[in-house]
This record gives C-alpha cells, structure tokens and sequence, in this order.
C-alpha cells in the first residue's frame, strides 16, 4: 500500500472533517432525498437519478452562463439561487413527462421491472446528452471533457481552491453553501411532507397505498407529483455537482453520484425521509474521513473515501438490512 | 332502485376463481350484513366494489353511476367508504392526521374533525398521538371515524369486532349503531350475533356465491338455517 | 432440451437401429443443429460475401450489417457472461449486479499471471491451468459473497452484490490504477484440453493464419471464435443439464414461490448458494477467456457494475431472460448495433458512400444530412440500444427468445422436434424409407 502513514490527528483535524462532512451530507441530501421520497411511495428504485441529475447540472450551468456575470460576490450568488430554482423547475418538469409517459405504464408490474424501465432511461437519457451536447457547433460544451465555464460564471467564493478561515481550520469555500443547501433542503421537503395537504397524502400512500385509494385520494397524481418533486431536487443537486471537487462535469457524471444516492437511501432505511438524513450526514462523514485520511495518512491510496461508503453499504446491509430507520420487513423479492 | 347493487360478479386472484356470480342489492336506509365461513369471498366482495380488484365480468352500479372500471378514489368520492379488515389506519400518522386524509375537501376541514371529535371523544385527546400506539378498539374507532367524515353515504365495513376483547366489540357495536341510523352499510361480520343485531337483511355466502338471503328478523345467531353455512 | 420418449424408428438390424438412434438424436436437437450449424458456417459464409473489408473500399450492405469474427469472437465470451447471469437471475429471480465482480475476477487472475503480478503462478502457467484456476478461486468468491449476500431479497440483494462489487473495482483501482489497461508482453494463450498442450489452440486476435483446417487456413480471429464458441456451446449444454434435473427445477421453484419451495421442505439457501456459485464459476470462465483474446483489461471498464452487468442486462432482456439461449441473441444485437452504427465499417459510412448527393443536401440552418447522421447515429449505438431495452420491457417482457418461445408453445428445441416428426414423416413416406 504506502509508505507514508504520518500521522498529524489535531483537534483542527477533526473539526475540519467535521464540518466538511457536514457540506458533503447537504451534498449527499440533496441528491438522495429524491430517491427515497419516490422509492418510500412507489417501490420505485430510480436508477434514472444520476443521469437527471447530470442533466440538472447541465441546465443549471447552462442558466448561469447566460445570466452571466462572471465572479464576484452578492449578485452573482443571487444568480446562482435563481439558475438553481429555474433548473429545480425544469427538471421537475422532465420528472412528470417520464412518469406519465413510461413509468406509469408499468403500473401492478413487478417493482424490478419499474427500476429496468429506470436503467433503460438513465442510458438513452445519457445518450441524448452527448448527443445533443457533443459536435453541434453552437458553442455548447463538450460533454466528454469536464465543463468549467459555469464555475467560472459563478460567485467565485465556491470555486475550488477558495477556502476561509473558521476558528483557525481552513474550510473550502464551498461547504458553507453545502451547508446552508442541505439544511434548507431537508427543512424545506419535511415542511412539504408535514405541513401540507399533498404532503400528507404522500404519508399516506407510503404507508398503504391501496388505503389511501379507499380515502379518496388519487394516489396515480400524487406518484406523478412525487416523481417530479424528486427529480426536480436531482437536477438541483446536479448543479451544486458542478463546484464539488471530486466530480467532473461530463455526461458521465450522473453515473458516479448515482451509487452514492443509492447508499444513502438503503443504509437510512428505504423510504424514510428522516433516515436519508441521518445516513447522509454519516456518509458525508466518513466520506470526508476517507479523502483525509488518503491525504494525510494512507498517501498512495486513491479510492479510499469511496471504498468507506460502499463498505457501510455492506455493513449495513448485514447487521440491519432495513437501514437505520426503516421498518418493512427485508424483501420485495 | 338500490343504492348498490351488484349484479353477477365473478372475480379472480390470478386463476383462482374467488367470487362466482355474486349479486346483492343495499338499499338507501338498511344495513345489509354478509355472512360465511372464512374464505369464501366476503372481502374479495368488498374489494370488488371499491375496484380494488376489479371483476373479471358483471355489473357493479352506485345510485345509477356504473362502478366496474373506475379508479379507487372515484369510487370512493362517489361516496362509498370502507372500513377494512384490520383497520389499516396510517400508524405513522397521528390521529389528527388520519382523520384529515379522509376529509375530501380543505374547507370541509373544521367540520369534519367536528363530526370526528365529537362521535369519538377518545380520538379528540389523543389527536397528536402516533395512531399505531392505539388499542385495538380505539384504532376501530378511529377507522369509523375516517368512515364517517368522508363525506360517505355508504359504508363497507368488513370484521370490525375481529380481535377485540368483548368489552370493546360492544362499544364498537354501540358506535356502528350510532352510524348506522344515519347511513346505509355492508357489513361483513364473522360475529353472528353482532351482524344479526345491527343488520336489516343477510346473504350468506359459500364458495364465492350466494346461498341464502333474507331479512333477520327471520333468524336468530343459533337458527339451523345458518348453522351448516357458517360453521367453519 | 427433452429426448422425446420414442425415437423416430427402432426396429431391424444394428446398422439401422444406430442410424434410427441418429436420426432421433438429431431430430430432438434440430433446433440445436441448425443453430451450431449457422454459427460454424459463419466465417465461411461472411468470407463469401463481405470478404476482406477496408473502410477504404467501396463496401456493401452486407459488410455493414454482418459483423466480422473479431466481433463474433467477443460475442461469445461475452454471451458466456450474460448466461452466467440469466442463469442465476433469470431462474432464480435473484438479480444479480455482482457479476461484473465475478467476470472481472477470472479476467485479472490471468492477466495479472501473466505480468507476473502473482505470488506462486508465474507469467508462464499454462493459460489452461489459469482458466480452471480462475474457476475455482471464483467458485469460492461468489460462495463467500452468496453466504452474506443471500440473507437477503429482491432489492436489497441486489444492492449488497452491488456493494461487494464496487468495493471490488475499487481495490482493484487501487491495485492497477483507474483507467489504465492492464496488458501483457507475452501473448500467448492456449485454449484447448487442459494440460494436453497437443490438444490446444492458440487464442487471441489476428490475421495471420493459424491453424489449417480441410484445406483452408484459418486466421487467429477466426480460431479464436471456433474455439470461444465451442467452450460457450458446451458451458451451455452443461447449464442446461442443470437447468431442467431436480436442482433446476428448485431453481425455479425458489423464482415463483421460495416461501412454498422452503414450506415443501427445501433448504434453498443451500440451492441458491451453489446456483450462484455455478454461475460465478462459469463469469469467470467467460472474464478468463476475455483476457486471452484481448491481451488487456481495465478495471475501471471489466469491474464495473454499469459496464458489465449493465450490458449482460440489456441483454438478457432483449434476448430473453430465463431462457438461457436468450442472452446470445441479446448480444448478437448488441454488439452487432455497435458495429453497425459505430465500427470503421458503419451504416453511416455506406450510406455516404452509396448516396454522396442525397448526403450532402442541406437541412436549413447550415446543417447537412451527414451532419444528422453523424452526430445522432454513427456512435450511438448505445442510445438505440437504449430505446430498444425500454420498448422491450413495456412491451415484450419475454424478449426475443421469450415471445418466439410463447408463440410455438414452448422451448424451440422441444417444439421443434415435434414439428419436425410430423413433416420428416410424410418426407419419408414420400420417399419410401419406411418399412
């Protein structure tokens, strides 16, 4: 493995992981809490997620662009929120189309079925953006080759290499808006499911699908709903992608957040919102861990922040295959 | 014409043939009990009605509207409402909660917890309480609740004394009697006693068909008649 | 593939009863016969009428849409791979996304050998002994990962394989490096009888020519593809043995109700461990025999689980998943698409070739149909791949091979058979054979 295993483990040290892990869980939240929100209601594991949220990214980049303002503070970042609501929109948009149009037709099929129909999507989806994205010459970017321009559009805080002092550990520039993002995400989608009608009757229908049909409810509208609210926060969480260091912007990058996603939903419990969280912000954690400790310690390693997640995948899988907060018994075999 | 009336149904679970021409008719201001062994399709009626698992063949109308090939939640905001076995109340809800999903309207919102609250005072104080935390005769209650602020002018209710201690099935009993005066039910009942006292009329089912109809005055919970269809 | 309970004639003398029995072998497995047929006369048939090919002449259609043997070679290691999966997934109902592990496995054991990377195999152990090697090592893998994995159903199964597996390509990153091709000076694979060096053939890709067979001398390519689609055939006849014994049946019992098959009185933990075990013996048959014809593997492309088992799914289902035969076909399409719409010699290309003035006709806004062409069909292969995987799973659930299977009424080789007898009686009455 490596020589170099020196080890400087400060209380800075760990403040830094800390904190940094908590920006990769508001990460890690936004990606997944759409996963969980249609898997909970609809038995449906999308692995379309990562292709709409590389789509996301595009979009969002591309919103940027045109706003245009190229580095600076306040203003820019104000472009920044509405680049990300109009994407959240969009995507949101795409979500309804695909539910109505594929997924719905498969409706009393086995739930396999429902996620094949998913990894179909996510193919042909990334097909389309290469194809749409690579050789017209309209000045779009070139989606085998990272995409920076909307860094650079950007409030120029986020970029990579920025960092701020807190309380003498250096954190990235970035992580504060990590922060800030998951937090509001996870306040904003459980406001949703608490405090609003339709919120209720996504409570509802998760529980018992057939119940709530009994009630009056129209559980086929409120899949569709859920699709697209989920999607909608993929594609917003594709856009934060393009500052966060360890993905690179091409049309591949929705395969390599798609696992990640899938991680976080099973360890929380598959589902259940508030374990999405919980399992986030242990991911993060160790995620960040894994890229100290490949840094500092273990020099020479290269996936070691991954080979950690996936390892508490396994784990979790072992000791409590439901997850942490998740109740149905293991199968949907 | 009744209220509803179902007219030769046959349904299926995949090949199994469950219901094999049922025909019933509820009138507007009866409660109409259905009576059998376990198995024979007594919940496969009830599900068949709501379009839960749709018939294969046969007539299913409700005041007049034609319910075979309807989505669920139409059929239920035509007014019929069900109150299943086993309750099925959304245990990660609270009681507030359960009652509000089955209020169909956002301004019927106040009244309809009124209507909750009041028939069922026990509900009211545990309004914020988990409803999976619930005894057994409280979850029946509140999913009669449910029933009942629906906006319904049917009710299905399938096994509402199952698994209750007697103490309890009576005041169940006491509170379907309350609802009874007001809206017409289906009720299928493994209690026999329980069934003949609150229902007008019977049908007894066997085998997926109906052997036996009649009012209840006619019989009685020992009654020979019934003794060989419903001894299990 | 049933032998049916009377054969064709059994009456008279030895000479007649052996060529009755041969004939009745033959009839019960025509459906077999043909298709090895059309599969061992292929390189005749492509040398008859594509020949040899450039991108520079002036090729037809046929050479577009037929593929070459370097084509037909991968064809059958990688429909090796996708049976290994349709037979644990489609039979069982366990889907399985830790197959590229397995594949992966067998691949890097001999490349790995081969580089000299291996404690105790040297770069040069014979490939044979690699092969079996690579087998058994991976038999016990997939047991180890089976013995975790199967306390666990449906969806979570699926995701714990996909955990294992990816912790796999990752170490394996670790080990060689992301993205870098691992590929060995000496190129020499033998495949063949094991430990009967006169009884091997090499194997890998070339033109030069190789072996001499009735008068023709066949190149490496060519070789190699008799030699990949020989182990395949057998590999298959052995999966199919499995599949309709006893233990097959469990298989399938385990697939439509595993509560009643363990209710009966199976301990089908025990069932599904070895299913899977088979299965990830015989990925890394497939990985094994990947590494000797291509001389080079990528972790970052063979451990992954999209790559790999994204591809044995896409399929499996066109093809037909529990089926066994089904996958062949998938891959045949798939990878024939590829080329088609992606290799030197493209549908693009002709069309270009065949048509130049039709090609250059302007669309508006400064874009030409050659334009169109080549920026939404030629390389992406993938994207029609795609919309025929979806298409597929709305509307033919049982793919290719599934919906063939459905309309006859039951697997070809046992249809077959039947509808031969019929006809190959009124043939032999016309003929007078019958006494």
């Amino acid at each position: 493995m490596s020589p170099g295993v020196a080890l400087q483990v400060g209380p800075g040290v760990l403040v830094r992981v800390l904190i940094e892990g908590l920006g990769t869980a508001g990460l890690f939240v936004m990606i997944a809490s759409g996963l969980t929100l249609i898997f909970g209601l609809m038995g449906v594991l999308n692995f379309a997620h990562g292709a709409l949220t590389t789509v996301g990214a595009y979009v969002g980049g591309g919103l940027l662009v045109y706003l245009a303002s190229g580095g600076g503070g306040l203003g820019s970042l104000g472009l920044w929120f509405v680049a990300l609501g109009a994407t959240g929109v969009v995507l949101a948009g795409l979500g309804a189309v695909i539910e109505v149009g594929l997924i719905r037709k498969l409706y009393g099929r086995a739930p396999i079925e429902q996620i094949l129909l998913t990894f179909g999507v996510a193919l042909v989806l990334q097909e389309l953006l290469l194809m749409l994205l690579g050789n017209w010459q309209s000045g779009l970017p070139d989606p085998t080759s990272s995409w920076g321009q909307p860094i650079v559009e950007g409030p120029s805080f986020m970029a990579a290499g920025r960092s701020f002092d807190v309380l003498g550990v250096s954190i990235r520039g970035f992580t504060p808006i990590k922060i800030l993002l998951g937090v509001l995400v996870v306040v904003g989608v459980w406001g949703f499911l608490t405090k609003t009608r339709y919120g209720l009757y996504i409570r509802a229908g998760t529980e018992d699908a057939e119940m709530a049909q009994a009630l009056g409810i129209d559980v086929q509208r409120v899949f569709t709903v859920v699709f697209a609210v989920g999607i909608g926060l993929a594609g917003m969480a594709g856009m934060f992608l393009i500052w966060e260091r360890t993905y690179d912007l091409t049309y591949l990058m929705g395969a390599e957040a798609l696992l990640p996603a899938f991680i976080i939903v099973v360890v929380g419990g598959l589902g259940t919102f508030k374990g999405t969280v919980v399992a986030s912000v242990v991911a993060g954690i160790f995620f960040e861990a894994g890229i100290f400790l490949q840094t500092n310690v273990f020099q020479g390693l290269t996936q070691l922040n991954n080979i950690l997640i996936f390892l508490l995948l396994v784990v979790v899988l072992i000791v409590r295959p439901q997850g942490l907060y998740g109740q149905e018994e293991v199968g949907g075999h | 014409m009744s209220l509803l009336d179902v007219d030769d149904v046959h349904t299926y679970y995949g090949e199994s043939h469950i219901l094999e021409g049922v025909s019933l008719a509820v009138e507007r201001d009866e409660v109409v009990a259905l009576m059998g062994r376990n198995g024979v399709g007594k919940t496969t009626t009830l599900r068949t009605i709501l379009q839960l698992t749709p018939p294969r063949s046969g007539r299913i109308t409700y005041d007049g509207a034609d319910l075979v090939g309807r989505p669920t939640h139409e059929v239920a905001d035509l007014g019929i409402g069900w109150i299943p076995e086993d309750r099925r109340i959304f245990s990660h809800l609270t009681v507030d909660e359960n009652v509000r999903a089955a209020i169909p309207s956002a301004d019927r919102l106040a009244e309809g917890r009124r209507i909750a609250f009041e028939t069922f005072p026990i509900l009211e104080e545990r309004a914020d309480q988990e409803a999976g935390t619930l005894s057994g005769g409280q979850q029946q209650m509140l999913a009669i609740a449910r029933g009942l602020v629906g906006d319904n002018d049917m009710l299905l209710v399938d096994e509402p004394s199952e698994g209750l201690a007697p103490q309890i099935v009576a005041d169940v009993a006491d509170a379907l009697a309350d609802v009874a005066a007001d809206v017409p039910m289906l009720l299928v009942e493994q209690n026999v006693r329980l069934a003949l006292d609150l229902a007008d009329r019977f049908y007894v089912l066997d085998q997926g068909q109906v052997v036996d109809q009649g009012d209840t005055s006619e019989v009685s919970a020992d009654s020979p008649r019934l003794r060989e269809v419903l001894s299990a | 593939m049933a032998i049916s309970a009377e054969p064709a004639t059994a009456t008279g003398r030895d000479r007649d009863s052996t060529v009755a029995y041969v004939r009745a072998l033959l009839a019960d497995h025509a459906i077999h016969v043909v298709v090895i047929a059309v599969f061992a006369l292929y390189p005749w048939l492509y040398g008859a009428l594509v020949g040899e090919v450039t991108p520079f002449d002036d090729y037809g259609l046929l050479a577009v849409l037929l593929p070459n043997s370097r084509v037909m070679a991968e064809v059958m290691y990688l429909a090796l791979f996708a049976i290994s999966f349709d037979f644990i997934s489609g039979y069982t109902g366990y889907l399985s996304f830790g197959h590229s592990m397995f594949f992966g496995a067998g691949m890097f054991l001999v490349l790995a050998a081969r580089i000299g990377s291996l404690p105790l195999l040297g770069p040069g152990t014979s490939f044979m002994t690699l092969v079996l090697l690579a087998m058994v090592v991976t038999f016990v893998l997939t047991v180890l990962v089976g013995s975790v994995s199967f306390k666990l159903t449906g969806v979570y199964f699926a995701m714990i394989t996909l955990g294992f597996a990816e912790i796999a390509k990752l170490l394996m990153i670790e080990r060689f490096g992301a993205e870098s091709a691992v590929t060995p000076q000496a190129s020499d694979y033998a495949l063949g009888v094991p430990f009967v060096p006169d009884l091997q053939l090499p194997l890998g890709s070339g033109s030069d020519a190789v072996v001499r067979f009735l008068g023709r001398s066949l190149s490496a390519t060519v070789t190699s593809y008799y030699l990949l689609g020989l182990v395949a055939l057998l590999s298959y006849f052995a999966l199919q043995r499995i599949i309709h014994s006893p233990f097959g049946r469990v298989m399938v019992a385990i697939r439509e109700n595993e509560a009643r098959a363990e209710a009966i009185g199976y301990d089908t933990y025990w069932y599904k461990m070895a299913a899977f075990g088979i299965s990830g013996a015989v990925a890394a048959l497939a990985g094994a025999l990947a590494a000797g014809f291509q001389n080079s593997g990528d972790p970052t492309i063979h451990f992954d689980v999209i790559e790999m088992s994204g591809d044995a799914l896409l399929a499996t289902i066109i093809g037909g998943m529990g089926t066994l035969a089904g996958p062949l076909y998938g891959f045949l399409f798939l990878r024939g698409l590829d080329e088609i719409l992606g290799g030197t010699i493209s549908l693009v290309g002709w069309i270009e070739n065949t048509v130049p003035g039709l090609v250059e006709t302007g669309l508006g806004v400064g874009v030409t149909i050659q334009d169109l062409l080549n920026n939404s069909v030629q390389g992406f292969a993938g994207l029609y791949v795609g919309i025929v995987f979806i298409l597929f799973i709305l509307y033919v659930p049982g793919g290719m091979l599934g919906t063939i299977r459905a309309r006859v009424g039951g697997p070809l080789a046992n249809r077959f058979p039947a509808w031969l007898r019929q006809r190959g009686r009124s043939l032999s009455e016309l003929l007078g054979r019958d006494r």
